[in-house]
């Protein structure tokens, strides 16, 4: 356990909070990288508690959501190398491990992760095929074959001239 | 149904957000996913939404700027788009074709774009939809195309609608000056006269602060003004403007990263001024100073680039990057729009918004 002073607002930026995952795993984070998300920040002004457990996000998600906060939360870094650190951050990840990263921050409520991350799975979107989006979204397709087809009509100049991708 | 949509891994929350971010073309094909998603992107909530994020300046992708060229050597006319994330051109297809070489873009706002098609037809159209609707009647009827005149499209909140506001100098009286509204939404015309002002140059009206503005005279040859059309009191209203721009004639009102912006014109080089907070006078801020373009052309700034650079129109017919540290320009691009410089092009954000006809 960590070992919580009660000194006053001088030494608050250096308490931490231990954040448990779903899976048991618990994470050390500064108080001022926790409050960065509103979720938490409730959490800590409701309770004495220094242990947050979250039931619904993962090992591998809050490692990362935590890295993000860590890095927001660090007044030695410039306003320039945070923006960089965000497209560094979802440059290149699965949009599976999007899917639960912008489910955690919305749980969090980290705003702009939230944005920064469901830009770019709009990002990786925007060229793929319906069947590609329904098959990772997990869509059952209701509409009926007259039905599909009167709605690609309506847009059919959308359905053109355009290389769409199904990996 | 609150969050619990049929099969999904994510709430409809997290959906919307995601989808807001997509470009027009992908949410037209992505409409066919579900039904659901087809009821999401068509609702007005979606649109309204989907606009807020085009117009962000920083999403760069959905930030265009329209031209018109004439080659009349076969006579047709032929538009083409500039993208800001990428700083390419490609071919815009009007959406009367190209057999119409008096074709001029009056106005935008929002994604809607007023073209001037000849004959007296004026067209609302939205190039990223391709939606389109003709119409005639600006102007009461009288052809107006080489008199001065002011345009701009806005959007009427309180009644939640679009219209069209434009100005027309008929003769060589401030009386005779005709103003006209063209609602949107019933398709309909209400005309009246005396503007108070003097307006001496043909242009589109200049978007911030959801409304457009033009630059005026008090009488011929004398003062300026700022003014933009206030919806509720029906009149046109006055923005400060700096202490200098009172007697100087070579000034131009243009829009620079959601800011009103003046650019001063001086013995070949520019200074270009912005008002950093809307409406307050002590905000006007001179951002570049001494800007000189090669060939001493005149310019105006229509855009940014990633890395903070300015997208600049020279002289109407050439588009250069402007870079404010090294002060050097770089050309991009080369088009000739002859018949009425100031309605030769025009900057659009691309936007899901419709032009139906709604039952009232």
């Amino acid at each position: 356990m960590v070992t919580t002073d009660e000194k006053g607002p001088l030494t608050a930026k250096k308490k931490s909070v231990i954040i448990r995952s779903c899976d048991g795993d618990e994470f050390l984070v500064s108080e001022s990288a926790a409050v960065l998300s509103t979720s938490l920040k409730k959490i800590l002004e409701e309770k004495e508690d220094r242990l947050i457990h979250l039931s619904d996000i993962d090992n591998k998600t809050l490692a990362m959501v935590i890295a993000y906060l860590s890095t927001h939360a660090d007044d030695g870094l410039s306003d320039d190398l945070k923006r960089s650190f965000d497209q560094e951050f979802v440059s290149g990840k699965e949009f599976d491990v999007l899917k639960y990263l912008v489910l955690a921050t919305d749980t969090l409520q980290v705003t702009c992760l939230c944005y920064t991350v469901a830009k770019k799975m709009a990002d990786i979107m925007k060229n793929k095929l319906v069947e590609w989006v329904r098959r990772e979204f997990d869509i059952q397709n209701d509409y009926t074959p007259e039905a599909e087809a009167e709605i690609r009509r309506l847009d059919a100049w959308a359905w053109d001239d355009r290389q769409l991708e199904d990996d | 149904m609150a969050n619990q949509s049929q099969n999904t891994f994510l709430p409809s929350d997290i959906i919307f957000n995601i989808l807001t971010k997509l470009p027009v073309k992908s949410l037209c094909r992505f409409k066919v996913v579900c039904r659901e998603w087809n009821v999401l992107i068509s609702s007005q909530d979606f649109v309204k939404e989907h606009l807020c994020h085009a117009k962000d300046m920083k999403n760069l992708a959905f930030q265009k700027f329209m031209y018109l060229g004439v080659r009349f050597s076969i006579s047709k006319v032929f538009s083409r788009v500039f993208d800001f994330s990428t700083l390419n051109k490609v071919p815009l297809a009007l959406p009367f074709g190209d057999k119409h070489v008096n074709a001029e873009i009056l106005a935008s706002c929002d994604g809607l774009v007023l073209l001037y098609k000849g004959r007296r037809i004026y067209v609302l159209w939205n190039p990223s939809t391709g939606a389109q609707r003709e119409f005639s009647g600006l102007h009461m009827n009288i052809l107006v195309r080489s008199c001065c005149r002011l345009y701009g499209i806005a959007y009427d909140a309180s009644i939640n609608v679009y219209k069209v506001i434009a100005a027309a100098r008929i003769s060589n009286t401030r009386e005779s000056t005709v103003i006209t509204v063209y609602n949107c939404r019933t398709g309909t015309c209400t005309y009246s006269k005396g503007f108070p002002y003097w307006m001496y140059r043909s242009q589109q009206g200049v978007m911030v602060n959801e409304v457009p503005h033009w630059l005026v005279s008090h009488r011929e040859g004398v003062g300026c003004a700022i003014v933009y059309y206030d919806f509720a009191s029906e009149t046109f209203k006055e923005v400060p403007k700096p202490e200098w721009a009172e007697n100087v004639s070579e000034v131009d009102l243009r829009a620079h990263n959601g800011m009103l912006c003046l650019i001063h014109f001086k013995r070949g080089c520019a200074d270009i001024w912005v008002m950093e907070n809307y409406g307050q006078l002590e905000s006007w801020t001179k951002l570049y100073h001494n800007v000189c373009c090669p060939g001493n052309f005149q310019m105006r700034p229509i855009g940014l680039t990633h890395n903070e650079q300015v997208v600049m129109e020279i002289q109407q017919r050439r588009i250069d990057v402007y870079d404010p540290r090294t002060r050097i320009f770089t050309h991009k691009s080369m088009y000739t729009y002859h018949v009425n410089a100031e309605f030769g092009a025009a900057t659009y954000v691309e936007s899901l918004v419709s032009l139906d006809v709604e039952n009232v």
